[in-house]
């Protein structure tokens, strides 16, 4: 294969590798612990599992600028039926579970509303989607008086996101076998589940045909708006799993700063992996790379010492980098 | 589809909207805030200006902003806006302008951006009152935080509990006049004594950043003695990151006054042994002295009249006196 | 001293030698045309001469000087202008705009509106164009586009214009008003460069006519020598006996699609016309007369009013989705943007149509790759491997594609747009036979054509549309081009 195709099919890969392997020499002390690699992945699963679902919509010609702000709106009032389901002395885990019912509910109802303005009310799911974004932070801020919705569970919310797997031969930096997350493999069976969608079934087929021609699709007899409507209402699901993870991080929401941004660095994790923004093309991998790619650069930031005004333009230059390795052009 | 990105990020931006439209539960009054009897027939109008609630004290601030609109609300109409960047601020205050009001008070989003603006307000001889930050027009009473004395008494706290040796974590907000000021104080402090600071970390006073800047920290540091948080919020971030590498958790000092964290600071919790002030309740401090004003017959166009808020340390003998049960923050 | 020349040119793309020292002159105040087989060589030639791409070996020549072109705005300024299959134009200007665009007349600093629109008036009447400068261009058929892209390239004031493919989207009129340009452009000096499938125009109009095989030169035929049978035989290399399947009716008496009173609002009035089983019935008509649109109101792509009975049974589809099911297909005569996705695979496109029959959650690739296989053998589409984007394919395999994934679906009616538009001589030769032998196996088929020799060779049938209405229908030895030009005009001969 010749290198122009090559940078295009693996690029973003080696992006990743190079600078993993960059910050390795720089800073051994700090990334050959297997701590790092784990931590990159529980840090970001959150908006991995919203680029993988975002993945599939841009690859359908969609997008969702809504995913940060229906995050903490479905992630609050799951917190708040799970509270209420303790006060009415429910057991712990039987209300930690109600609450992820409802956030579920709230996201994918949420994505539901975003397919429904898209397809029957005719709206470009930019402009669409930003009235959610607007909305449901607002909407958010509005039940929590502007402040942070905070849990009454005592540990059960939390261990969703904290209990996990020991690896019997690894050891972390607390010299106890290295703890592997679940939510690690809920975000890689979303990775896992979102390929097979897109590869393997008669859905993700018409996903790609609707983004890569919307008209012939509708000529070909592909019910068009019913695939739109899906593809949205993953996104909401994939909202949902998120939210239930970002709010048993912190045992609370946040209701400014949950999920703010979430929709930039999802799409960005999305480009970045090489899936195009004009739809009809796109690889649910180089999204988990790209996700992973931006969650280094902010360990980086971290390890590297970077100051707090440089941070914007490190992190803008790396991700134009993985991009521009990818067009796999010789310099000018 | 096409999409612009620095459309989508503007669009995000705008996000950051006001929460302050849901009226909080009544409070029962703060005895030092007690409504003047009303002296005359006369109802004042006045605009309140402030950001939008985009962290925890400024959450802080909306819910004080509308705690003195009620308690005043026999003797004045207040407006209470709020802004989710300086721009919008400046916009809202043009809107504000044409309301026929006695008296604005705001707290800059940007002090920069907003003088102008504020110069206007004065031609039209509006009672201005600037709370924290100032701008760089002489107003009618500017009522300020202390942000250098805020970062000067924590760090010198920090130091006396650790008897002038140790290494400790520094955690900066959003950049901006505030988060230097603080952070340069305690710097100075910290770089008199023998105390090392490890790292300034960039927690955007929020306390999921703060969970995960500490979790890569701890990675690279073996020892840490003690934790400047600077803000109660990422003091709450920092914690969580400690217990999860189950390593073992260091005393800390936030900042701001945090209810949860007072709450705690009077339980004598060995992670926060103390807390700096810095309360949001500024805002509402400040509305009231621009009534008392107005009532005194003030009038707009004088000499500037200077209050500083002094930052005080939250120990357990006095955290009563920082303790307001229906605070969101 | 030729006005524009190729020297022994030629072109190499990684793995292909698309074009091999190939030599041409163009002189002043000529028609030449250009014909050759898909993959012959004529767009790659076109490219070059156009200044889009530049010889790996050999040169050209502008008025006996070589030139070496970076893009075509360096070629339209020596006055070589191309008018490409795949229209340049902006949907959302209008046609006075798209002709304006990039030279736009200013008066100071403003854009000056009524000397663009003026001009714009001037070169449409030109072309003897019915448009009026202020239309959006997007709500012109192709035909319409076509024209303004001809009326822009007029603007240039070339001195050559190339024409590639120029015709296929016009109808007769249309087409004939095209020929009377270029012999005007002719005698005003210009060189005119006439690509086309389309034998009897080439030679009605062509002074000159240079045949290409397979990325060589075969031969340049002065006017005089240039009769359909030799060139087909130039082109294709071997004789082209029977171009039309012979005619051996194998319809059935019931009537299985019978439309009446079809009114789609806005294109057809009053369409009636009936289809038996295994018949092929053409439907003629320019463009406009609302072929494409009674076709794609009878599948559900378009309301309509009226009545449509299949298989004696009243039917009222409103979605692609169940004609599909009913078993009637329709084949797009807009290929690139409505009938396939170009940027995905041959093989995704096969089955894109029929992805219910390869599981409902899972796809069962192992029988989809049988299936698509299957057709690519059956009708020889021309790929190294069903995995390349359909975007690579010939126009006469992209059709192919095309057909195949409604075939795929098993239809029993098949409506085919426009067939054969684009498509080489060879291919479409080969669809003609297709079809025939389908509609013997029992397979229903109407086609629409602006070409009405296929009507005429391949058809049971031909029902005339005019405006909107039936006005008529020829059968047997009554489908000539003389009454089928008189009713699809509405005048008398």
């Amino acid at each position: 294969m010749k290198f122009g195709p090559f940078m295009q099919k693996w690029g973003v890969l080696a992006a990743f590798l190079v600078l993993l392997g960059l910050n390795i020499v720089m800073q051994p002390q700090v990334f050959l612990k297997p701590d790092v690699l784990r931590n990159l992945f529980s840090q970001n699963c959150g908006v991995g599992i919203i680029a993988v679902g975002m993945t599939l919509l841009i690859v359908s010609g969609g997008i969702d600028l809504s995913v940060g702000s229906l995050m903490a709106l479905a992630g609050g009032v799951g917190i708040m039926v799970m509270n209420k389901s303790l006060e009415g002395h429910a057991p712990e885990m039987m209300a930690v579970w109600t609450g992820v019912g409802a956030s579920i509910l709230v996201s994918v109802a949420g994505g539901l509303v975003n397919g429904l303005l898209v397809t029957v009310g005719r709206i470009a799911p930019f402009v669409a989607t930003l009235g959610g974004l607007l909305a449901y932070r607002s909407l958010t801020q509005a039940i929590a008086d502007g402040s942070e919705i905070a849990s009454k569970s005592t540990g059960g919310l939390e261990s969703l996101a904290g209990a996990g797997l020991p690896l019997p031969f690894i050891m972390g930096s607390n010299h106890k076998p290295l703890m592997v997350q679940w939510i690690i493999f809920v975000f890689l069976l979303a990775v896992v589940a979102a390929t097979f969608l897109l590869e393997r079934t008669p859905f993700g087929r018409r996903l790609v045909a609707v983004g890569a021609n919307e008209k012939a699709a509708v000529y070909a007899a592909v019910s068009v708006n019913a695939v739109k409507l899906g593809a949205y209402a993953i996104v909401g699901l994939c909202v949902g799993i998120a939210s239930v993870i970002g709010a048993a991080k912190l045992n609370s929401i946040s209701s400014s700063s949950m999920g703010a941004f979430y929709e930039l660095d999802a799409i960005a994790a999305v480009v970045i992996g090489g899936t195009s923004l004009s739809g009809g093309r796109g690889r649910v991998w180089g999204t988990l790379i790209g996700v992973l790619l931006l969650g280094m650069i902010s360990t980086m930031l971290v390890t590297a010492n970077v100051s707090i005004y440089w941070q914007g333009v490190v992190k803008g230059v790396i991700i134009l980098l993985a991009v521009l390795i990818q067009r796999g052009q010789k310099a000018a | 589809m096409k999409v612009n990105f620095a459309w989508l990020a503007a669009a995000s931006m705008a996000v950051a909207l006001a929460g302050c439209n849901a009226a909080p539960e009544p409070s029962k009054t703060d005895p030092g805030t007690k409504p003047t009897a009303q002296t005359s027939g006369k109802k004042y109008k006045i605009g309140v200006s402030i950001p939008s609630a985009d962290h925890g004290w400024t959450a802080g601030v909306v819910y004080w902003a509308n705690e003195a609109k009620k308690e005043l609300a026999s003797d004045a109409d207040i407006t209470v806006v709020t802004a989710k960047d300086g721009e919008d601020q400046v916009k809202q205050l043009e809107t504000l302008a044409t309301q026929g009001l006695d008296a604005i008070v705001f707290l800059a989003y940007d002090t920069k951006s907003l003088t102008p603006e504020i110069k206007k307000l004065k031609e039209q001889g509006i009672f201005l009152v600037s709370v924290d930050r100032g701008v760089d027009t002489p107003v009618d009473m500017f009522l300020a935080g202390d942000n250098k004395q805020f970062g000067k008494i924590s760090a010198e706290y920090i130091v006396k509990k650790l008897g002038g040796k140790g290494k400790i974590l520094v955690y900066r907000g959003i950049p901006c006049q505030v988060d230097t000021d603080r952070v340069d104080a305690a710097n100075a402090v910290f770089k008199a004594s023998g105390v090392e600071v490890l790292q300034e970390l960039v927690g955007k006073w929020d306390r999921q950043e703060a969970y995960k800047v500490t979790q890569t920290a701890l990675l690279k540091y073996p020892q840490i003695d003690a934790i400047w948080a600077g803000d109660d919020d990422m003091a709450l971030g920092v914690e969580k990151a400690f217990k999860e590498a189950n390593r073992t958790q260091p005393w800390m000092l936030g900042g701001a006054g945090m209810q949860d964290v007072v709450k705690r600071v009077k339980a004598n919790d060995p992670v926060f042994p103390a807390d700096t002030t810095y309360p949001p309740k500024m805002i509402n401090d400040a509305v009231h002295a621009c009534v008392e004003a107005l009532k005194a017959g003030k009038k707009a166009g004088q000499a500037q009249e200077n209050k500083t808020i002094p930052c005080e340390l939250i120990t357990p003998e006095n955290a009563d006196k920082f303790t307001y049960p229906d605070s969101p923050f | 001293m030729a006005r524009l020349e190729a020297r022994n040119v030629s072109k190499s793309y990684p793995g292909v030698l698309a074009l091999d020292g190939v030599s041409i002159a163009f002189e002043p105040g000529e028609i030449h045309g250009v014909i050759g087989e898909n993959g012959a060589g004529k767009s790659t030639l076109m490219k070059l001469l156009s200044g889009v791409e530049r010889p790996t070996e050999g040169a050209i020549l502008v008025e006996d000087s070589e030139v070496h072109w970076h893009g075509v705005r360096e070629s339209i300024d020596a006055g070589v202008v191309m008018i490409h299959q795949e229209l340049n134009l902006v949907g959302t200007l209008t046609v006075a705009e798209n002709i304006a665009l990039g030279r736009e007349p200013r008066k100071g600093l403003a854009l000056d509106h009524k000397s663009a629109r003026e001009t714009a008036k001037r070169l449409l009447t030109e072309v003897r164009a019915d448009i009026s400068p202020d239309t959006m261009l997007e709500d012109l058929s192709i035909a319409g586009q076509q024209l303004v892209e001809i009326a822009k390239a007029l603007s240039y004031e070339a001195k050559v214009l190339i024409m590639d493919e120029p015709t296929a989207v016009l109808s007769e009129r249309e087409t004939t008003a095209l020929l009377d340009l270029m012999e005007r452009l002719k005698s005003r000096g210009t060189t005119v460069v006439f690509i086309s499938h389309i034998l009897e125009q080439l030679i009605q109009v062509c002074d000159r006519i240079t045949v290409l095989r397979d990325g060589q030169f075969v031969a340049t035929l002065p006017k005089g020598e240039c009769d359909e049978a030799t060139l087909a035989k130039l082109m294709v290399g071997r004789e082209l006996a029977d171009y039309y399947p012979t005619k051996t009716p194998s319809w059935k008496e019931e009537v299985v699609l019978d439309v009446q009173g079809l009114q789609v609002p806005g294109h057809t009035k009053d369409v009636n016309f009936q289809v038996r089983r295994g018949e092929i019935v053409g439907i003629a008509g320019l463009v406009g007369a609302g072929r494409t649109e009674a076709a794609e109101a009878i599948v559900g792509l378009r309301k309509s009013a009226g009545s449509i009975s299949y298989e004696g049974k009243p039917v009222h589809f409103t979605s692609p989705r169940q004609a599909l099911e009913a078993g009637i297909a329709y084949v797009s005569e807009d290929r690139k943007l409505l009938g396939l996705h170009l940027t995905r695979s041959v093989g995704e496109n096969i089955t894109l149509a029929n992805l219910r029959a390869y599981g409902s959650l899972l796809l069962d690739r192992k029988k989809e790759q049988q299936h698509i296989e299957h057709w690519v053998k059956e009708i020889q589409i021309k790929v190294s491997s069903p995995d390349v984007d359909v975007q690579t394919l010939s126009g006469g395999n992209q059709q192919k594609v095309s057909l195949s994934k409604w075939l795929d679906t098993q239809p029993k009616l098949l409506v085919l747009d426009e067939p054969t538009r684009g498509v080489d001589v060879g291919t479409k030769s080969e669809i003609y036979y297709l079809v025939r032998k389908l509609a013997a196996e029992g397979m229903t088929f109407v086609v629409i054509s602006s070409e009405m020799p296929e009507l005429i060779g391949l058809c049971d049938r031909t029902v005339v549309l005019r405006e909107g209405r039936t006005v008529g229908e020829l059968t047997g030895e009554d489908m000539t081009e003389e009454k089928m030009m008189m009713l699809v005009a509405g005048v008398d001969a």
